[in-house]
């Protein structure tokens, strides 16, 4: 059951996204996160869809399980979707029926353009993101943050033991769920079951895992402690990295493509609009859009 | 009268079409007696772990047939495949989480919804058993006993259901030679006394040589062979190439072979091999 969990979720791959230097990969996944914010028309997300889709078959992971890391997210934007298609009023009426005289459900043509464009927004935001996770080892990640941060060193923000901390945090996930397995396997092997009964039930029949995992985690840490202190780890110290980062050509490139991306997102934004008004007149009067 | 484990063309893959697509068994059959006390030995990564899994469903069966006493393993049996079979994980100890022995021995039974009455009777049995006296130690934390005391409570947690059929994985690893002599002690009179069929998983030929009546050696998913221990032993080449060691015995034999001194028969157990020698000295001075 914990293969499903998409943490830590690298997919790998011998590709130029890959490659990509990680604090090119993470900015750059910021900078589409906020493009995607400032989205206004379908032209725009059309442009977006295309632009994912291309840096998706460049990484060479397959679509769908780019897409499957939607699925966590599907209860989210149905509810989302859903909610707004009721609660949004204004524009021209589509359904209407008034269940008490102060109270009217109302379906309006801005409500299906918003509910519609909310679900696109969602899932391009999770895809893009996930995107990110599934081409950057963990390791390189935190090597990325790590770098990222390091002017808050200035302010006296210790970067760099947050690191060694979000580094073994990462790199236990996968031990730790090895171990549930394990204990989870011992104590069914003892007849317990952990998806029957009440809500109640099924948290008291989470104990069983829940303390021995615990008990080892502590082992685990002190060991670990253990095992740093006699090699001599210290954080104060300067320390060198085996693998030194380096922006390069490609990193320029991929800058370059965002940038562009972004531009026409602005650009459609705040000057054109003109495609969306073409099909679908009167949308862009939408106010919250 | 079925046997108490068949296995039939047994396969499976982890994680499926993805990139970490690793193949685990690959048409494994085999079948073991009541009554027999069964090895299986292999290197990492051989394929044992995810064998024992079969046995009580833990894993999904993919492709093949495991019964247990003739009962097919599947979901609508897993109850009575899962009383009828009583697995010891490696390191059990790491699975104790109650505030007292008692109560962490009490756990399986109590999952089968016995009596509390059966529930105190079964404690008291597998206690004795395991050799930890119930006065002294029914009332305490399993987290403050030593650790051959602890794997003991850990074993006992596991007879308390009366599994006839018992799946030992590395019982032994971790312990100190006497802690280890103790659990293998233990191990012989379990199969007298409670569970007659006894599979045993281990990384030690010595102990294999000794106990089990029968093994089988898995090499890479697949099964290489199954026989008495001193057939499968014999093969000393096939032995190594599956990435194990042979008994010390059969080792010492093997090289006092090389130097001119041949033997009538394989030995895997030292006295037999020391009975051999005098034999031989016997013959020679007369």
């Amino acid at each position: 059951m914990f293969r499903d969990i998409t943490l830590g979720q690298y997919y790998p791959a011998n590709s130029a996204v890959h490659r990509l230097d990680p604090r090119t990969k993470i900015l750059l996944t910021i900078f589409y996160i906020v493009g995607v914010f400032f989205i206004k028309t379908y032209f725009s997300y059309a442009v977006t869809i295309l632009f994912l889709t291309s840096v998706i078959l460049i990484s060479k992971i397959p679509v769908l399980s780019v897409l499957k890391s939607i699925r966590g997210i599907l209860f989210l934007v149905l509810f989302a979707s859903v909610l707004n298609l009721f609660f949004v009023s204004s524009g021209e009426v589509l359904f209407e029926s008034w269940i008490t005289p102060r109270w009217v459900f109302r379906i309006t043509m801005d409500g299906v353009h918003y509910s519609i464009k909310l679900t696109l927004r969602l899932i391009l935001l999770v895809t893009g993101a996930s995107l990110l996770t599934f081409t950057t080892t963990p390791v390189e990640l935190t090597d990325g943050m790590e770098s990222l941060m390091s002017p808050l060193k200035l302010i006296k923000v210790p970067v760099h033991d947050i690191a060694v901390i979000m580094s073994i945090a990462l790199r236990f996930i996968p031990t730790l769920l090895d171990e549930t397995n394990k204990i989870m396997n011992a104590q069914k092997a003892r007849g317990a079951s952990f998806d029957t009964g009440g809500i109640v039930k099924r948290a008291k029949a989470l104990l069983p895992i829940l303390i021995p995992l615990f008990v080892s985690s502590f082992r685990r840490a002190d060991e670990l402690a253990f095992a740093m202190n006699a090699r001599c780890y210290n954080a104060t110290d300067k320390r060198t990295k085996m693998k030194e980062l380096k922006f390069s050509l490609k990193d320029l490139i991929a800058l370059i493509l965002v940038l562009a991306f972004l531009t026409v997102v602005f650009l459609d934004r705040y000057y054109f609009m003109g495609i969306d008004s073409l099909l679908f007149p009167g949308v862009l009067r939408c106010a919250i859009l | 009268m079925p046997a108490a484990v068949e296995i039939t063309n047994l396969s499976y893959t982890y994680s499926k079409k993805t990139p970490y697509e690793k193949k685990a068994l690959e048409g494994i059959c085999f079948s073991v007696e009541k009554g027999e006390f069964f090895g299986i030995v292999g290197s990492t990564g051989s394929g044992k772990s995810t064998l024992i899994s079969h046995l009580n469903g833990l894993l999904k069966k993919q492709q093949g047939s495991v019964k247990i006493n003739g009962l097919e393993v599947e979901k609508k049996n897993l109850k009575a495949v899962r009383s009828m079979v009583g697995m010891v994980f490696q390191y059990p100890e790491y699975q104790l989480f109650e505030e007292t022995v008692y109560k962490d021995v009490a756990f399986g039974p109590k999952n089968l919804r016995l009596q509390k009455d059966e529930i105190d009777l079964r404690v008291k049995e597998a206690l004795n058993l395991v050799g930890l006296d119930f006065d002294k130690y029914a009332e305490r934390s399993p987290f403050e006993l030593s650790g051959g005391e602890k794997r003991r409570a850990a074993i006992a947690g596991v007879l308390a259901m009366r599994p006839e059929i018992l799946v030992l994985d590395e019982v032994a690893a971790g312990l100190d030679p006497e802690g280890k002599k103790d659990i293998l002690a233990l191990v012989k009179r379990l199969q007298k006394t409670m569970c007659p069929t006894v599979i045993f998983i281990s990384h030690n030929m010595d102990d294999v040589a000794s106990l089990c009546d029968r093994v089988a050696v898995l090499n890479d998913g697949r099964l290489l062979t199954v026989g008495e221990p001193r057939a499968v032993f014999s093969d000393a080449k096939a032995i190594i190439e599956a990435g194990l060691e042979l008994p010390t015995a059969t080792l010492i034999q093997k090289k006092l072979e090389n130097k001119g001194i041949n033997f009538s028969k394989t030995a895997i157990k030292i006295e037999e091999l020391a009975q051999m020698l005098l034999e031989r000295r016997a013959n020679s001075v007369s």
